[in-house]
């Protein structure tokens, strides 16, 4: 299991569960690369065993939800054009 | 004739050592918010910058926090000493700006020693650079928090130098707020982006202390210039491995790259310059790196905004406050100095001037709210002559005593702000629109002198003699010096 945290843009009560969305999740594994940040597209849920992987939401200025998430990363999403790779 | 200065980020460690004013921490320090809370607990006891010679993960890298959150270190870093007096820095600071400027000078790479170490393309990874998390809860990892961003207009060929923060988002990607009314940001919204044309782009981190002051100020000539002129002698610049910007050649890390037109991507929240997290995570300008080189054993370094005071309160509190009073007295205001506290996050303008005529308050506040450099400050509060604008106790006196709530404060609605204020509604924070406020505490010109109230003071209370014969006897008396 991967942990990893995401910023809510608003309410956790707004965020569409268990549909495909695309949001920013940041790898907490231990190591050089924590914090990595990705563009995915992702179903998540607030029930914190539903999915694979744990989520940690926190709100947009960042402050922690409360309680675990959880997240299947269905693909990540590269923003950056082809051009400008 | 050069001035006294660091020619680099190590000398400046040195001096800060023999000064009282580092301390090296060898044990081992976790980037992942240790290293944070040890320059923020600093910032906040003004203490000495911590130089940290064991990062956890990172071996042969090495970190220096606060830098120049203090008057202190901002005296040292100018060849002063340590204790002078903020007037007197401030001269300081005025004269050797005040010259002509010099132009830099370029070297060649194996003169630079922040070619040392040379990444590029496909090697490039931005976690192999022990980037902080800064703050609990921040967006990302601040790699960049004390360093400059070079840009170059591309008509001109006019460099800038700023500081734009920029955060990790992955290993070849940074994401960072560029302001439209920003010296980049202007560059890069009117000409690079209309062009769709990604406007190359180097961060310069661990420079000399002189290079990132200039960075900090606004400069009306070109900051290479401008630190050359600080400097008495030309900065020695190295041309980048991906583009033709020129970098301080003693610089600690560069990281060099594009930011890319007509893409944002999400950053923040950080600890801002207000000591708040007042943006929530937004899209921002993407920076795509293409190469990395370093000295050897390289210096990361780490500012850490947050409540007062850090280097970006004390800098640019100190440089702008400076401008202003340079643009005052270009108009001929009659005054005694111009102070921007840094515990105001450069928000406050404290103007010391003769009360020379009816309305000369209002007038000070229109010009420094009108100026160029509007948008960063709130509040202007006006005193008269006789209050020391360095001291804040006679400032809290004069604004508590002489500012009347009915007609000494004048709110300016609808003006330009920044989407950083914290006491913004999120609605002007998204436009960028403002209120400012002047405080009047000037006695009113139409009242008599049988009507003004006399200050009571050492200094105001007894004639001169009397002043004299206790200053005389002070220690006999059996106080202290």
């Amino acid at each position: 299991m991967i942990e990893y945290d995401t910023f809510f843009m608003g309410e956790p009560s707004d965020v569409l569960q268990d549909e495909v969305t695309e949001i920013v999740i940041r790898d907490l594994t231990p190591g050089r690369h924590k914090y990595r940040c990705a563009y995915a597209e992702v179903r998540l849920s607030s029930d914190a065993d539903k999915y694979p992987h744990r989520l940690w939401p926190r709100l947009g200025r960042g402050q922690w939800v409360g309680e675990a998430w959880s997240v299947e990363v269905v693909r990540e999403v590269n923003k950056i054009p082809e051009a400008w790779r | 004739m050069a001035n006294k200065y660091y020619k680099d980020n190590r000398e400046f460690i040195k001096g800060l050592d023999e000064a009282g004013l580092l301390v090296t921490v060898e044990q081992e320090v976790d980037w992942d918010l240790e290293m944070g809370a040890v320059v923020r607990r600093v910032c906040e006891m003004k203490g000495p910058a911590p130089y940290f010679r064991n990062i956890k993960d990172y071996p042969g890298f090495e970190a220096l926090g606060a830098p120049l959150a203090t008057h202190s270190k901002l005296a040292l870093a100018l060849g002063l000493a340590p204790d002078t007096p903020i007037p007197d820095i401030g001269r300081s600071y005025t004269e050797r700006t005040g010259g002509t400027p010099i132009d830099p000078v370029e070297v060649s790479r194996a003169s630079a020693p922040c070619k040392q170490n040379v990444i590029l393309g496909d090697d490039v990874d931005l976690f192999d650079l022990p980037g902080p998390m800064v703050h609990d809860g921040d967006g990302g990892r601040y790699l960049a928090t004390w360093h400059m961003v070079v840009s170059r207009e591309p008509d001109s060929g006019d460099i800038n130098w700023g500081m734009y923060r920029q955060m990790v988002f992955d290993e070849k990607t940074m994401v960072g707020p560029v302001l439209p009314f920003s010296d980049m940001g202007k560059m890069f919204y009117n000409k690079y982006v209309p062009r769709n044309q990604p406007m190359p782009f180097a961060t310069v981190i661990g420079m000399d202390p002189l290079s990132g002051i200039a960075a900090c100020a606004p400069s009306p000539i070109p900051e290479d210039q401008f630190t050359g002129m600080m400097m008495g002698e030309p900065v020695e610049l190295v041309k980048c491995e991906t583009s033709d910007l020129m970098v301080p050649a003693h610089a600690e890390i560069v990281i060099e790259g594009e930011v890319l037109p007509g893409i944002n991507m999400l950053e923040a929240p950080f600890g801002e310059y207000t000591g708040y997290r007042t943006s929530p995570r937004e899209p921002r300008a993407v920076y795509r790196v293409k190469a990395i080189t370093y000295r050897d054993r390289p210096i990361l370094a780490v500012s850490n905004m947050g409540i007062p005071t850090d280097e970006g309160q004390l800098l640019r509190s100190f440089s702008l406050g400076l401008e202003m009073e340079k643009l005052l007295r270009s108009q001929g205001i009659p005054i005694t100095g111009v102070y921007m506290l840094p515990e105001s996050t450069h928000h406050l303008v404290v103007v010391g001037t003769r009360p020379a005529y009816a309305g000369i308050a209002s007038q000070i506040a229109q010009l420094v709210f009108g100026s160029k450099l509007g948008p960063w400050f709130h509040q202007v509060m006006v005193v008269d002559n006789t209050t020391d604008i360095y001291n804040v106790n006679e400032v809290i006196h004069a604004f508590s005593t002489r500012c009347d709530p009915a007609n000494g404060i004048h709110i300016y609605r609808n003006s330009a702000g920044t989407p950083l204020n914290p006491y913004s509604s999120p609605a002007d924070r998204k436009v960028g629109r403002g209120s400012k406020v002047l405080f009047d505490c000037l006695f009113p010109l139409d009242w008599s002198r049988a009507d003004t109230p006399i200050l009571v003071s050492f200094a105001t209370a007894y004639p001169k003699e009397v002043q004299e014969r206790v200053l005389e006897q002070w220690s006999n008396y059996g106080f202290g010096e």
